[in-house]
């Protein structure tokens, strides 16, 4: 039982929500080193979490909440604050297309930027963002509208969703 | 016109695969690491509970092992056999009146003295100790360790003379070769001290006669063949014996002055009453001059009352050990010395 739960619990997770964590980390922390060490972090956690997953969308919800929740923690933590996120090197900030969509959605306040990324890439419905990030669904809604809105502004009307 | 969506531009970020890799060989570590201490946390709690299931198994042995027997006989007889702890552990009954007296689950767990107690509380309830008629109970102890069985023998008496004083009691230890042959016949070891020593004075009398007769009429039945002239029993043989008995005779003669001096004054001292209920089968014969007499039932001069109501020097250190059913081997112990009674001539 804690054989199964070891090794292949390991290369399962990694393969299935690796890609996950890791946007969830970069979009918070901005910062290729910052979010690699979160992501081991989360992970270690995962693996050390006593939790039985009903699913595999349990388990993802949860990688989800907990990436975000050490995210924040990473950006409240004096280590983080002693320097600031504006002299932190952004390798994605380039001039393509793509990149400039990413600029803009890491630029987002972190509660449009969770929405905005939980619903368009990862396929929540507001209801699920809602139960996830634990507030109400016309809070997601409106987070979503403005996320929305500033993009446009930002990147105007060649921008779809 | 290009056409920007979220979802290409978040394509863009993912792990580099030595992130991945990296990722995988630290949770391993970790996982292992976890694995080594979960194995030594199970390795702790099995010993610990094999420990404590090793320590339960012994303590529950240990409290089931008798180290003590004791028999009590009035003519109900029954055995309780006695932990280290001085709680009864088991009861076994050699008679009817026994098994109709009390259950053993009411003894069972009771400290040696109230299970005692409990007992002559029943028999008393039962018709078998009548408060105008004097009664004898036998207590005869066996155990290993004879400070300690002695001991409790004594507490034992003590028990009954705070609560009975019109009960004779007759003390005795019992040896290892009377308690196995007690075993072997189904009768209490105690009451077959008696009869042994009754089967040396008479030796047509048998086991089975007086398997079931009382213990006031098995010493009375001692009492009147010691007194017994040209039995073809010798006088040292006798002595000795009437030496045994010589204390609950004692006894039985006080509780019955004590009881005509409360009938002729209308109404007894009950202090005097009580100090006689103090006596037991531990005292030397010189004590007791009735020991000296050959008339009277019980052997005891009922002219001199005063002299079977003198308290005992020492009386938990004196008893009775039967050994077998010679004569050369019943043998008085008086104060941790081993005696010989002598005879009257």
């Amino acid at each position: 039982m804690h054989e199964l739960t070891s090794k292949d619990k390991i290369k399962t997770a990694l393969e299935k929500h690796s890609n996950m964590v890791y946007r969830i980390c970069f979009m918070y922390l901005k910062n290729k080193e910052e979010a690699e060490d979160a992501f081991q972090d989360i992970f270690l956690k995962y693996i050390l979490t006593d939790k039985v997953f009903e699913c595999e969308e349990h388990e993802k919800a949860w990688l989800c909440r907990v990436s975000i929740n050490r995210c924040k923690d990473i950006l409240k933590s004096f280590r983080f604050k002693i320097v600031s996120i504006d002299s932190v090197p952004e390798p994605y900030y380039e001039t393509s297309d793509e990149k400039a969509v990413l600029r803009e959605v890491l630029k987002l306040p972190p509660k449009y930027k969770d929405a905005i990324y939980l619903h368009y890439y990862e396929g929540y419905t507001s209801a699920q963002i809602a139960k996830l990030l634990e507030c109400s669904e016309n809070t997601i809604y409106s987070h979503l509208s403005r996320g929305r809105q500033m993009l446009k502004e930002r990147l105007g009307d060649n921008f779809e969703y | 016109m290009i056409i920007l969506n979220i979802k290409d531009a978040l394509d863009t970020i993912s792990p580099d695969p030595n992130l991945i890799l990296r990722t995988e060989l630290l949770l391993m570590a970790k996982a292992n690491k976890r694995k080594v201490k979960f194995y030594k946390s199970l390795a702790v709690a099995a010993s610990l509970l094999f420990i404590i299931s090793i320590m339960s198994v012994g303590g529950y042995a240990y409290y089931q092992h008798p180290v003590n027997y004791i028999d009590v006989d009035i003519n109900p007889s029954l055995e309780l056999e006695v932990n280290a702890f001085n709680r009864v552990i088991d009861v076994t009954y050699f008679n009817s009146d026994a098994e109709k007296l009390i259950e053993s689950d009411d003894l069972t767990g009771c400290k040696t003295e109230t299970a005692v107690a409990l007992i002559l509380q029943a028999a008393s309830d039962s018709g078998y100790i009548i408060k105008d008629e004097t009664s004898v109970v036998s207590l005869a102890a066996y155990g290993r360790n004879a400070e300690k069985t002695q001991d409790l023998l004594s507490r034992c008496t003590n028990t009954i003379q705070n609560q009975y004083c019109e009960l004779a009691v007759y003390t005795a230890t019992v040896s290892d070769e009377l308690k196995s042959e007690a075993k072997a016949t189904s009768i209490s070891a105690g009451k077959l001290g008696l009869i042994k020593m009754i089967q040396t004075l008479d030796s047509t009398a048998t086991t089975e006669y007086y398997r079931n007769k009382s213990v006031a009429s098995i010493v009375n039945q001692l009492t009147c063949l010691c007194s017994e002239v040209n039995t073809g029993v010798s006088e040292e043989t006798k002595a000795n014996i009437q030496n045994r008995i010589s204390g609950v005779n004692a006894q039985i003669e006080c509780i019955e002055q004590n009881r005509r001096s409360q009938e002729m004054q209308g109404a007894g001292s009950p202090n005097q009453f009580n100090s006689s209920a103090e006596y037991g089968d531990t005292y030397s014969s010189s004590s007791v001059p009735g020991n000296q007499t050959d008339s009277g039932q019980f052997g005891g001069n009922a002219d001199d009352p005063s002299n079977y109501c003198q308290p005992p020097a020492t009386d938990s250190n004196n008893s009775t050990a039967y050994s077998g059913g010679s004569n050369q081997e019943i043998q008085s112990s008086a104060n941790g010395k081993t005696n010989t009674a002598m005879s009257p001539n």
